[in-house]
């Protein structure tokens, strides 16, 4: 223990002589280190932490395979499989959705999962105040209840201790409020920071819900009973899907899936999470060979000290000990360096666009964090003071003392060894400096490419009318009830007649699809006169725009005419379709004059509508996924009375509007909506670019990371060249000496030292590039309009590489020339 | 072509060193005459200004002032790369410490000066190598590191080294300073049998013994060249 001590207290010592060295290695370390623990903190809480609910591990989530919209399936499904499965699991179901939250003075528009009643109970969920929901509650026509989230209870209700009980109004309903949940509740997971202000309304059926079996609306969850395995549990799934087909003969083939809902929520993060830690993996690994180089340096540098150690009688294992200690003690700092990094990285996280990440606003620095940073910090001992150690253990104390009568320099392994390292580090950033490469080009295609619309001068934002009913509540009005006026003759007719007189204002419309926006509502449809099985009806996206729809986006049309001003409720019914449609589906014939049925009785489109033209393909989803057919029908069109006016219009729609210059529209849109549609909730203010900017996020957020990673490397790399060079130079001062005195030109000198540096970088250089040709694949799918094998890639990193090879020796080198032969002569 | 000039003139040769506001006159006022084929030895007491004559000779240094003529050229005002090009082809060094480069092999340090002559081509090289190192036989140790030889046989390869470029002038500082006797007695013999050959020899040495090799003794005092009488007369003067 006492020399154990002693050891430090040198350590330290030897650190303090020589700060420069400390504060390197320790600096390296810390970013290093610093860059791991974020990097594990965020796997941790996304991967690997089970999530908040009672026998999480059991949770699954079931969905359709090959569905329409996003895993959801009906109600009736939901029933058949409850029931079927009851042997091996309780199933529940919810829906996304949202509502507006009223109070006196403002109307919020909120998330609003509707859960089945006993979802809550299943998730073991436990409310802040009241209780969760109870089965009467779950059923149709049963009391309108709400949970409130704490955020909202805080918000809108200012903590008011005594809700429970009160009745409050959701979208132009009152409902009593049974409870509200605490802010550590967020099912379901990923729906974004949206959820801390979510309410949750229990799932009651509607009519429409117990009738049609393709109303997809509804996500499934099920827990699993204790010791059921997946496996079992897919059988079981399978067996009850078998059983729908073969009751109902529309539904033959039709199966499920289950898995494990931590999957679900985790998702397409996981290979990006992966790879991002690969990539720092790598970061560290040349910070290890830095630190590793800087102890080798010095453990030469010290070679004297430890040969008269040895001969003093110090055993290996007592300098091996030494060394190791350095080693350690370096890493400790480093850990302190990289943990204060790694907070303030975490810092950054919680600061990026919310839902970015899966789960992001639980991630903090756990335990298992510091036990990980503990791992980490053992690691880069190991790896950077090992080899140092071992080499220095293996002193031969009477060659060192002997080398200087026998010749200058020595052969040694040693040197040799760090010019390795130091290749193996340009290697490593090569690696991530393609990676950068290609991410960079992907980025500047995604920016570049063509849209179908241009993102110059539009604001978007979404309206939400008062008594929106949401996915959850739609209904066809029976024939020879008094339908309703349309909203959009209400309110959004109006407003936009007053927002293209907006000073500033050059034009505005509306659609229910936003390109870019993710949103994904879809309608099977048949061209009338081509009738084909029901199961078998193909499927668009559907959207219903205003007037001047086309003129703010600036889509081009390939044929035919945009809806306009004149396509009214009174005229004869049209929709435009998008290219993709046009070229899927009537492949070279003309679609102009056609008919579309989109499901008349069953959905209250009665007329079919006529094809008036074909829009440009819109980007909807995103730039890697290919464009999906779509139809538009006119607003003005949309009857009140069927499925498609609750869908479409009787929800949150977007309006976009086409500015004169970049001026902020918020303040007039509100002013406007104020006043022809008092108690509609207005947000998501955005410019269209911003929308954009969104859509490419994971490339952005990955490029940023490897950008700065590679970075980081590339720094590091420029050091550890640095180090070795000058190391190269000082060790060979009399060498230089040398062949200066026996005729070497500076040139010769310079000659030496670069060729020094590109022969390093050289096999880095090659092993790196052969390695990323292997390893470019697996970041394949992240790639947008670039190949693996993007030559000018790969030629760009050799420049930079180079250029930084070169760089680094300037000072070594510099260094070399202004050696005095006569003075390291004279050191006889 | 017979030149009759001297190999090296040098004229009221000084050299000063500026360290830590301390003027040293390591030498003041130097004159000394070289002729080709002559083998002389230079002698005197520590810190007398022996190596730094030598240094300068060498071209490896610059005087403060006087003279310089080197095969009737005057160098005393060349710079750097000028300096190195006629040491390559004209100087040929011998140190105390052999100065041979561990990580290249017998051959190639004696391939050394060769390498920083443009125009040479590998053939020539090769045969040049070859030849100095069978002039101080140690040819069958041509892939030997410096590491794997005794230090006489170092020594020996450092000459072959020196003789590779076929200098003017053999330049010498003590190279028997740090051999035992007998290997110290072979590189002398070494030397006697270039200087037969033919070879300019200019050696610093202590050891009387070997001075008396030489066709010539040249005496150094206090950065001056004295005659043998002055020398006794100044060391008794000492003394007293
Ligand atoms: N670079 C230098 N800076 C300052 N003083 C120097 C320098 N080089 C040599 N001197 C001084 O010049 C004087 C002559 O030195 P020099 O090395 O020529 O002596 P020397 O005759 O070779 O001695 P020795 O027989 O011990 O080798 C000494 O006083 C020495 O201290
Ligand atoms: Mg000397």
């Amino acid at each position: 223990m006492r020399i154990w001590l002693a050891d430090i207290s040198f350590a330290l010592r030897q650190l303090r002589k020589a700060p420069g060295f400390a504060l390197l290695a320790v600096l390296t370390l810390g970013l290093g280190i610093g860059a791991n623990t974020a990097m594990f903190t965020v796997l941790e809480n996304v991967l690997l932490r089970p999530l908040p609910y009672a026998g999480a591990s059991r949770l699954v989530a079931i969905s359709p395979v090959g569905g329409s919209m996003r895993g959801a399936t009906s109600w009736l499904n939901y029933v058949d499989i409850r029931g079927g499965m009851k042997n091996v699991a309780e199933a529940g179901g919810y829906s996304d959705d949202f509502a507006v939250v009223q109070t006196r003075d403002t109307a919020t528009s909120v998330v609003a999962p509707h859960l089945t009643s006993n979802l809550l109970t299943m998730l073991g969920a436990k409310p802040l105040l009241g209780r969760t929901f109870t089965p009467q509650e779950g059923l149709r026509g049963g009391p309108q209840v709400v949970l409130l989230s704490e955020g909202v209870w805080r918000q809108e209700f200012h903590s008011d201790p005594s809700i429970v009980g009160k009745v409050v109004h959701i979208s132009g309903e009152p409902r009593t409020v049974v409870g509200v949940m605490p802010t550590s509740f967020h099912f379901p997971e990923n729906t974004g920071s949206g959820i801390d202000t979510a309410v949750w309304l229990p799932l009651q059926p509607t009519s429409e819900m117990l009738k049609a079996r393709g109303y997809d609306f509804l996500q499934i969850l099920a827990k699993l009973h204790p010791g059921v395995s997946l496996a079992r549990g897919q059988t079981q799934l399978n067996a009850a899907s078998q059983q729908i087909g073969s009751l109902n003969k529309n539904y033959r083939g039709l199966k499920f899936t289950l898995m494990p809902y931590s999957n679900q929520v985790v998702g397409n993060i996981r290979p990006v999470l992966i790879g991002l830690s690969a990539a720092l993996l790598l970061v560290l690994l040349i910070a290890c060979a830095n630190v590793a180089n800087l102890l080798l340096a010095r453990a030469i540098g010290r070679q004297q000290e430890f040969a008269v150690r040895v001969a003093l009688g110090a055993g290996r294992y007592r300098l091996l000990r030494q060394v190791m200690t350095e080693g350690a003690v370096l890493s400790a700092l480093g850990c302190m360096a990289g943990l204060a990094l790694a907070w303030l990285a975490i810092v950054g996280v919680h600061r990026l666009p919310p839902n970015t990440i899966p789960r992001m606003q639980t991630i903090h620095i756990r335990w298992t964090v510091v036990l990980a940073l503990a791992g980490i910090a053992t690691l880069t001992t190991m790896l950077s003071s090992l080899l140092p150690a071992l080499l220095v253990s293996d002193t031969d104390p009477n060659a060192t003392l002997q080398a200087s009568s026998r010749g200058v320099g020595t052969r040694s392994a040693r040197s040799k060894l760090t010019m390795w390292l130091v290749s193996a580090e340009i290697a490593l950033s090569t690696l991530l400096l393609v990676g950068t490469g290609l991410l960079a080009r992907t980025m500047w295609n995604l920016e570049h490419a063509w849209l179908g619309f241009h993102t110059t001068r539009v604001t978007t934002y979404q309206v939400t009318p008062p008594n929106a009913s949401g996915f959850s509540g739609m209904q066809v009005v029976q024939p020879g009830a008094q339908a309703p006026t349309s909203v959009n003759t209400l309110a959004y007719e109006p407003v936009l007649e007053r927002l293209r007189h907006t000073p500033g204002f050059e034009d505005a419309a509306f659609t229910t699809l936003l390109p870019l926006g993710g949103s994904n509502i879809r309608t099977s449809y048949q061209v009338v006169g081509h009738k084909v099985s029901e199961l078998n009806a193909p499927e668009a996206l559907i959207t219903a725009v205003s007037s001047n729809y086309g003129r703010v986006m600036e889509t081009p049309m390939m044929q035919g005419r945009m809806i306009d001003g004149d396509d009214a409720a009174d005229t004869t019914p049209v929709a435009v379709i998008n290219e993709a449609l046009a070229n899927g589906e009537f492949r070279g014939r003309n679609p102009i004059g056609q008919r579309l049925d989109l499901g008349g009785k069953e959905t209250g489109i009665l007329v079919p509508p006529t094809i008036v033209g074909v829009i440009a393909n819109e980007r909807m989803n995103g730039l890697q996924s290919p464009v999906a057919p779509m139809i538009m029908l006119p607003a003005a069109q949309v009857p009140t009375s069927s499925l498609y006016y609750e869908a479409l219009l009787n929800t949150q729609v977007n309006f976009v509007v086409k500015t004169r210059g970049n001026i902020p529209v918020a303040k007039e849109a509100r002013e406007v909506f104020h006043q022809v549609a008092p108690g509609f909730a207005l947000d998501s203010f955005q410019t269209m670019s911003k929308v954009l900017d969104h859509t490419t996020f994971h490339q952005r957020l990955g490029l940023e990371l490897t950008a700065s990673f590679a970075g980081l490397a590339i720094l590091m790399v420029v050091a550890g060249l640095f180090g070795v060079l000058s190391q190269y130079v000082g060790f060979r001062k009399r060498e230089i000496g040398i062949r200066l005195a026996l005729g070497a030109s500076r040139q010769d000198v310079l000659r030496m030292v670069f060729r020094q540096s590109m022969l390093m970088a050289g096999y880095g250089l090659l092993c790196g590039l052969a390695i990323s040709l292997l390893a470019s694949r697996l970041i394949r799918s992240f790639l947008f309009g670039v190949q693996t094998f993007d030559w000018m890639t790969y030629a760009g990193v050799l420049v930079v590489l180079l250029a930084v090879s070169v760089a680094a020796a300037v000072w070594p080198a510099r260094q070399a020339v202004s050696v005095d032969p006569m003075a390291t002569l004279r050191m006889d | 072509m017979e030149n009759t000039q001297p190999l090296i003139e040098i004229e009221g040769l000084t050299k000063v060193f500026y360290t830590d506001e301390i003027e040293t006159h390591a030498l003041s006022g130097v004159h000394l005459k070289i002729e080709r084929g002559e083998y002389v030895a230079m002698s005197g007491p520590s810190g007398c200004g022996k190596s730094t004559l030598l240094s300068i000779v060498g071209l490896l240094d610059t005087p403060t002032a006087g003279k310089y003529l080197l095969n009737g050229n005057e160098v005393e005002n060349l710079d750097f790369s000028q300096r190195s090009r006629i040491r390559n082809q004209e100087i040929g060094f011998i140190f105390q410490s052999f100065n041979l480069i561990g990580d290249l092999t017998v051959y190639e340090n004696v391939e050394l000066p060769l390498t920083y002559r443009s125009g040479m081509a590998a053939s020539e090289r090769k045969r040049r190598v070859q030849e100095s190192l069978e002039r101080v036989g140690m040819a069958h140790r041509m892939r030997h590191y410096p590491s794997q030889l005794s230090g006489g046989q170092q020594q020996r390869v450092a000459v072959a080294r020196a003789l590779a470029g076929s200098p003017s002038i053999l330049l010498a500082d003590e190279p028997t300073g740090n051999l035992d006797s007998k290997n110290g007695e072979a590189v002398m013999e070494l030397l006697r049998n270039l200087h037969r050959e033919g070879s300019t020899i200019c050696m610093v040495t202590h050891d009387p013994r070997f001075a008396a090799h030489a066709d010539r003794n040249i005496h150094l005092f206090d950065g001056k060249v004295v005659s043998e009488e002055e020398l006794q007369q100044q060391l008794a003067a000492i003394q007293v």
